[in-house]
């Protein structure tokens, strides 16, 4: 982690992220909180022209509007990376080879795995990171609160087993 | 659009700049190495819910609470939590880490467009088994005063335990 600059240290980016999310709910700006994962099917379903389907019309709105500010994260996050000089193209990060070793094979099957089950998850629940815990959990919604519990739960006990070092390895 | 493109730059660079997007961060944290993902969701979750309390009494912002449908939420809360561990990356910061050129990501991003593109199909079997639906509810009480009580604890709850895993990470490394 051969980084440039140092980050931006975990207590300022969570009272930050708190900050932009209170000012995108402002009645004046866009009058709802951050989400993001409705923009996976919604963008999926203007490929395949599916616009006509029930889950389609369902998120219509939430899904063009994820899908605007997605553009802006990526576009957010490659600024702030050529800046900081962190971009750099790479398949495996440092603490997979740490665990998993070097196949790049191993890495593509499991992040479109790991990909598949996210989003599914995600699509289940209505919601993931950013609209169940970051919103929900600020709005003390009592699905997303449970979403977050389950989600901590499930992903530290996948991590226990699934990056479980072999003993003679 | 230019507005919503705008302030997603900016979700997009405060992510960026704490490094919570990465694999090293969110893979590191089901690997129980890093709980820095932990932190900054928590402490966003404390300080947030008190902003947004304050921003709904001066009648500036209003609630969108998501429906508590008990089998979807849990168990795509269960779902969900393994693909993050496996990926290392949450549907958000994906996007922050394929705009900084993690390649993992971009595959990670194709699997959930497939996910989005099966459920847009499997929707009309899978809507009737999500329920039962326990409508929008959150802690709000009936009173202001009574909110605020619960808002102020649990704000001050979250972010105390931010910095309590802040002590515990010191200890593993």
């Amino acid at each position: 982690m051969e980084e440039k600059y140092k980050p931006l240290p975990w207590l300022w980016a969570g009272i930050l992220l708190s900050i932009l999310n209170v000012i995108i709910a402002n009645v004046h700006l866009s009058d709802r909180l951050i989400g993001v994962s409705a923009a996976y099917p919604y963008f999926s379903g203007l490929l395949a022209g599916l616009t006509d389907t029930a889950y389609m019309q369902k998120i219509a709105k939430s899904g063009l509007w994820e899908l605007y500010l997605l553009s802006g994260v990526i576009a957010g996050a490659f600024l702030s990376a050529v800046i900081r000089k962190d971009f750099r193209v790479r398949l495996i990060p440092e603490r997979w080879r740490e665990v998993k070793g070097e196949s790049r094979t191993k890495r593509i099957f499991w992040a479109f795995i790991g990909g598949f089950l996210l989003l599914t998850g995600a699509r289940l629940a209505g919601g993931c990171t950013s609209g169940h815990v970051l919103s929900g959990g600020m709005q003390l919604a009592i699905s997303s609160l449970v979403f977050g519990a389950c989600m901590f739960i499930s992903l530290l006990i996948t991590g226990k087993f699934f990056y479980r070092r072999r003993k003679n390895a | 659009m230019l507005k919503t493109i705008i302030l997603g730059m900016f979700f997009g660079a405060i992510l960026q700049n704490s490094r919570v997007n990465t694999f090293n961060k969110i893979g590191g944290f089901a690997m129980m190495k890093d709980f820095t993902a932990a932190k900054v969701l928590l402490t966003a979750v404390g300080a947030g819910s008190i902003l947004l309390f304050i921003e709904i009494q001066l009648g500036a912002a209003s609630l969108s609470i998501k429906p508590f449908d008990v089998t979807g939420v849990i168990a795509g809360g269960l779902i969900f939590g393994v693909g993050m561990a496996v990926l290392g990356y949450c549907p958000g910061t994906l996007l922050v880490s394929i705009g900084e050129g993690a390649v993992d990501a971009v595959i990670g991003t194709a699997g959930g467009l497939l996910a989005g593109l099966v459920y847009i199909v499997l929707y009309p079997q899978i809507e009737h088994i999500l329920g039962p639906n326990l409508g929008k509810v959150n802690l709000y009480t009936h009173s202001a005063a009574g909110t605020a009580l619960v808002v102020l604890l649990l704000g001050a709850l979250f972010i105390g335990a931010a910095f309590y895993l802040d002590k515990k990470e010191k200890n593993i490394v």
